[in-house]
């Protein structure tokens, strides 16, 4: 089965965690799907230069075998910490929304946000009429 | 060879399978197996750092900020008595219309719900200690200023229950019950005779006729004394609480009667 | 109708992106450069390769990505710690088998990382896993004692300042050797045998300070998700 290696599978994660980030309207499951995206990228890096029976980039190794290369693990490494801290401003981000609006409806959200846009333009219209005009233009 | 193929295999499985849950909470779990699964591939391909920061990562701080990001942020608790039809246990369960308006509140706020019963004169002193967020089970009259009162939610009527010259109720076993004592009436015991089935049986009792029916537990009193109403006065506006019945002696027969 | 629109734009959007890929990326070629990763091992006295590289030949990368999760932290902190704590929900009680064993395992896991910590530049690990093994075992500490005790006891013992020192002292140990005219972020311990413990040039002291800084970063991450929407 050589079609079947590390980089074909990072490709068909990426492809669900793309889907499943346009598809499903909750906003904790994009953030989850966001992160699939992420952890696919990363097995796609590490499996790029793997072969079959490699060794550990860990130096007291079995003599006559290939090193897997050391170099894209090194990379990955502090990029997988990192994806999580981002991941909790992310979820930060995400709380204070729900907690506003009540709901982690994508969709709920926006219109509540847009209704509340509208909202405040109608009542800076009714406050200076005079001024209607010139706030539209540089609006 | 023959595993590092089977992981490669379960990973697109198990992460379509938990994103495309309908619970938050399944597809938390679900992409921390997701995560499980890709440490393992990490370690078959010669990544053994990778692997275990993945580990740590995934499967622990990730699944634990999510579990906290989704959950309802604690209690919401409630403390009443129990009115049949309104807030009763039945079958271990909270039922009734208070409890469906409670859960709903409590899901807008994104709270748990959390009932406890406690007899009704001690229902202000735990919300006034702030051991306690809402009271509820058929209040009406509030007694207390510092307490806020939520618009009356359902209409009572006043009813009368005369007891008839022979019901006799038998003596109190025990004076200290649970129920609290107020002056001008004395709780009905917590045993029941087949006078107050009678009595039941034979009053107008048209309030609770709307609700479903008292509550299986016959052995208790589902009354309580209002300490806001007197007996001679009725509250105005027609409505009132669920008012205990008469004392034991059958000498007054007025103990019982409120109009209708 | 709109939304079997929008599926099939998806998915064929992700597929095009799969084609891309597949018909664009190099081909793998043949095994490591033996050569290449001993002369690494070597010059930096660490044979766990991967740790040799981020904090041997490619440490001004590490230096920003450190920089990244101070500023995330930062950020969690900002939206989360400065509204009023929810004081008054109480916690919701789990059951008593997860305390009993949350503290029976949070040791464990506490010399787990502090081992992954110490000894990364030897074997597989490195300041980055063993920084957030220790901070899964706080967590594990946090469910046993309770998270107000162990916010006392940390804050009582400083880790706030430790916090802000931290990026600090890792910048100043990158920075000093310009003072002694070496170049700069190379280092100025040392290199021994390979292999040894005390052998790697500043590799075990840059992996103790990454390995701190990620466990005070999560710590306050998750100090700060668990006050704000109240106790596990």
């Amino acid at each position: 089965m050589g079609w079947l290696s590390g980089t074909t599978v990072a490709m068909v994660l990426f492809a669900v965690g793309t889907t499943v980030l346009i598809v499903r309207k909750d906003l904790v499951i994009k953030l989850l799907a966001l992160g699939l995206v992420n952890s696919s990228g990363i097995l796609f890096l590490i499996s790029i230069r793997f072969q079959p029976q490699m060794e550990a980039p860990i130096l007291p190794a079995k003599v006559g075998s290939a090193i897997a290369d050391p170099f894209p693990q090194a990379l990955v490494l502090s990029a997988i910490v990192i994806n999580f801290a981002i991941l909790a401003l992310s979820l930060v981000f995400v709380m204070l929304l729900v907690e506003r609006y009540h709901s982690t409806d994508c969709e709920r959200i926006e219109h509540a946000v847009e209704t509340e846009k509208a909202m405040l333009g109608r009542r800076d219209r009714t406050v200076n009429p005079s001024e209607g005009d010139t706030r539209e233009e540089t609006r | 060879m023959i595993s590092r193929t089977v992981l490669l295999l379960l990973l697109p499985v198990i992460a379509a399978v938990s994103l495309f849950q309908r619970r938050r909470l399944s597809a938390v779990i679900g992409m921390g197996l997701f995560s499980l699964v890709l440490a393992a591939t990490y370690l078959l391909h010669s990544s053994p750092d990778v692997a275990v920061t993945e580990a740590a990562i995934g499967a622990a701080l990730v699944t634990i900020i999510y579990v906290l990001a989704i959950r309802r942020t604690g209690r919401l608790l409630v403390v009443g008595d129990e009115v049949p039809g309104l807030l009763a246990l039945e079958g271990g369960e909270f039922v009734g219309l208070e409890v469906d308006i409670l859960a709903g509140f409590a899901r807008r706020l994104g709270l748990d719900l959390s009932i406890q019963i406690a007899p009704l004169c001690d229902v202000e002193t735990i919300l006034l200690r702030g051991d306690a967020d809402l009271g509820a089970g058929g209040l009406s009259a509030v007694p207390a200023i510092r307490l806020h009162r939520s618009r009356d939610h359902l209409p009572t009527a006043l009813v009368r229950l005369r007891p008839e010259a022979d019901d006799r109720l038998p003596p109190e076993e025990s004076p200290a019950t649970d129920r609290c004592e107020y002056p001008g009436t004395s709780p009905i015991s917590s045993r029941r005779s087949s006078a107050v089935n009678r009595l039941k049986r034979r009053s107008t009792w048209r309030a609770f006729s709307r609700f479903r029916g008292p509550t299986s537990r016959h052995g208790e009193s589902t009354d309580s004394p209002c300490p806001g109403a007197s007996r001679s006065s009725p509250p105005p506006g027609g409505r009132t609480c669920v008012i205990s019945s008469a004392r034991t002696s059958p000498s007054s027969s007025a103990a019982g009667a409120w109009t209708t | 109708m709109r939304r079997i629109v929008r599926t099939t734009l998806a998915v064929a959007l992700s597929l095009a992106a799969c084609g891309i890929v597949i018909f664009n990326h190099p081909i793998a070629e043949g095994g490591s450069r033996s050569n290449d990763t001993i002369q690494l091992a070597t010059e930096t006295g660490a044979t766990n390769l991967v740790s040799a590289i981020y904090l041997g030949a490619r440490l001004y990368d590490t230096l920003f990505e450190v920089l990244v999760f101070t500023v995330a932290v930062i950020g969690v902190r900002f939206y989360l710690l400065r509204r009023p704590s929810s004081a008054r929900a109480a916690p919701i009680p789990e059951s008593h088998v997860l305390q009993a064993s949350a503290q029976i395992l949070y040791p464990l896991t506490l010399i787990l990382g502090l081992y992954l910590a110490l000894f990364g530049h030897l074997s597989p690990g490195g300041g980055f896993s063993g920084g957030v093994v220790a901070a899964s075992g706080l967590l594990l500490c946090v469910m046993s004692i309770g998270v107000e005790t162990v916010y006392r006891r940390l804050s009582g013992a400083g880790i706030e300042r430790l916090e802000w020192a931290l990026p600090m002292v890792i910048v100043v140990v990158c920075v000093l050797p310009v003072l002694f005219g070496r170049p700069i972020l190379s280092s100025l311990l040392p290199v021994g045998r390979a292999g040894r413990f005390f052998g790697s040039s500043s590799i075990l002291l840059l992996n103790v300070l990454i390995g701190l800084k990620v466990l005070i970063g999560s710590w306050m991450v998750l100090y700060a998700f668990i006050r704000h929407r109240g106790e596990i």
